[in-house]
């Protein structure tokens, strides 16, 4: 479909740029609400905060310890119940709803596999002569995360910073359309929050006895699920005010 | 004057207008969206999106689904296979177009030129 009308009857620059923009918002907007995530995390959060942080603050034991497990199913079953039919029922409501596309398979999958395939191929063909040198390099190095993340003695938890990297580093592209810049931003504050609770820890022994540490140590995973669905639903409430002047009847 | 940036593509004008884009752009980041969710997502009036609704669904872009659901009716909307491949193309021609006026860009600046006269953007009236 070419034509060979003058480039200014065809199109203006400055609403091609602005129509980028926007349409990175609505893409970004139609995926989001796809989803259904942003408050089912944060339930979910909720519920593993309530799990984790009792016993941090030593109060496992006795009758307390009876009606933490009491609340904890019952939040389980609130959750199931939220997770299937309230949290949807609610975003139909006040979203409307949308069906999110089946992702095709894309290049950078079927790349992935085949690096996966690769790195079979090398470890069963030439592993066993290198398996001599890497070995004690590899054992020690797993030995020393796997006492960083659930050493009791230690209590250092680093699961949330492991969280917080993996979803940064799982949302970087070539291309970050400017919507989904701020959340890139937003992701790199949790990446540096949790860590920096981590290092404390690390670094103050004592901060062991201080119970904010000890509840944002332990509770570190469930709050940060409950701030990055409260993230995802305040950015949903933002982009898709309701308009006073016309209910949703269509 | 070259002849290749005369002969740009040009972009469908049905998918073109801002309002029947935005609908587009949003159906083809799902597999289907209902009306509430579409006039939330394009701030379209009711009256405003129903007109470009028929009017792509008449164009054969988009497939329109009614269904009462608790005594309201329920309106879907998805991409017909047509409307796929017509947003597609039409992303396909603007990217076209955007190499083009880069790569006019590119040829005025070094040599300070002036530039041509169809590529004046008019002043705001």
């Amino acid at each position: 479909m070419h034509s060979t009308a003058p480039l200014e009857q065809q199109l203006d620059i400055q609403a091609i740029a602005q129509a980028t923009v926007d349409h990175e918002r609505l893409r970004y907007v139609t995926r989001l609400l796809g989803s259904q995530q942003g408050l089912n995390t944060a339930l979910l959060g909720t519920l593993l905060f309530w799990m984790n942080v009792p016993d941090a603050l030593d109060c496992g034991s006795g009758w307390w310890k009876q009606l933490a497990w009491l609340v904890g199913l019952v939040g389980l079953t609130i959750y199931f119940v939220a997770g299937q039919r309230w949290i949807p029922e609610y975003y139909q409501r006040r979203f409307g709803s949308v069906q999110a596309a089946r992702v095709p398979s894309s290049k950078w999958d079927a790349l992935f596999f085949l690096a996966i395939l690769v790195l079979l191929f090398v470890v069963i063909f030439i592993g066993q002569p290198i398996n001599h040198y890497l070995d004690p390099v590899v054992s020690r190095l797993v030995s020393r995360l796997h006492t960083m993340i659930s050493d009791p003695e230690r209590q250092i938890n680093l699961w949330p910073s492991l969280l917080w990297m993996w979803l940064f580093f799982s949302s970087m592209r070539w291309h970050i359309p400017s919507i989904e810049r701020q959340r890139s931003f937003f992701l790199l504050g949790g990446l540096v929050a949790f860590p920096l609770i981590a290092i404390y820890g690390i670094l103050h022994p004592d901060a062991r006895q201080v119970w904010l540490w000890k509840v944002l140590n332990a509770g570190g995973v469930g709050l940060s699920l409950v701030v990055m669905g409260l993230y995802d639903h305040i950015i949903l409430i933002r982009t898709l005010p309701k308009r006073a002047a016309e209910g949703d009847d269509e | 004057m070259s002849n290749e940036i005369d002969a740009l593509p040009t972009p469908n004008r049905l998918i073109h207008e801002p309002a029947r884009l935005a609908i587009l752009t949003v159906l083809s980041s799902c597999a289907s969206a209902d009306f509430v969710f579409l006039r939330r997502v394009t701030r379209l009036s009711k009256g405003n999106l129903s007109v470009q609704l028929t009017n792509l669904e008449q164009a054969g872009l988009v497939v329109i689904r009614k269904e009462i659901v608790d005594k309201k009716t329920r309106t879907t909307v998805s991409l017909s296979k047509r409307g796929i491949s017509e947003i597609a193309d039409y992303w396909k021609t603007m990217d076209e177009i955007r190499a083009q006026m880069a790569q006019e860009k590119k040829r005025r600046v070094p040599g300070r030129t002036a530039p041509r006269p169809g590529l004046t953007p008019e002043p705001a009236t």
